[in-house]
């Protein structure tokens, strides 16, 4: 099956929408992380960017994953660019595509979105949101 | 907190919205 760019797609494509909805989900969860940590959108824009950056560099985008060295290949895997671009990678194999009713798969997605959120959570319960809210004195 | 709200609700409240309009746009660039 082909949809976009005539790329041939070997795996479900039900599977890989349910799947980017996942991803979506974890990086508008970092983002919100990030920007409820942040005291200024300038520090959150920097925040961000130490973000970016590694998820081009360092998901497998362009070095394999193999290649890495120790600690930044346990970097990679708290970003979620590194498990979206294994997914994608494996939905384009004719052979290795992710069966569709694979339990393990989707609770292995689940958790990188669930730790963010609750760290934003946590963000907004602390007083350190009120602080930044109310306005000077 | 300064709203009844609850925090979990906050950050759902704020990351659903935008999940609807990324996936959206997801389809958009997938399918047009």
């Amino acid at each position: 099956m082909t949809v976009v760019f005539r790329v041939p797609i070997h795996g479900s494509l039900p599977l890989l929408l349910g799947l980017s909805i996942v991803y979506l989900f974890a990086l508008l969860a970092l983002g919100l992380l990030v920007s409820s940590r942040a005291r200024t959108q300038m520090e959150a824009i920097q925040i961000a960017q130490m973000f970016l950056l590694p998820s081009i560099m360092l998901s497998g985008y362009i070095f394999p994953l193999s290649s890495l060295p120790g600690p930044c290949a346990v970097f990679a895997q708290v970003l979620p660019a590194t498990h979206f671009i294994a997914i994608v990678a494996r939905h384009h194999h004719p052979r290795r595509h992710l069966p569709a009713t694979s339990g393990t798969t989707w609770r292995r997605c689940w958790r990188s979105p669930l730790v963010l959120v609750a760290g934003s959570t946590r963000a907004f319960q602390q007083d350190h949101y009120v602080e930044k809210s109310a306005p000077s004195a | 907190m300064v709203t009844p709200a609850s925090p979990v609700a906050v950050v759902l409240g704020k990351l659903l919205p935008y999940l609807a309009l990324a996936f959206v746009q997801l389809l958009f660039i997938l399918f047009s």
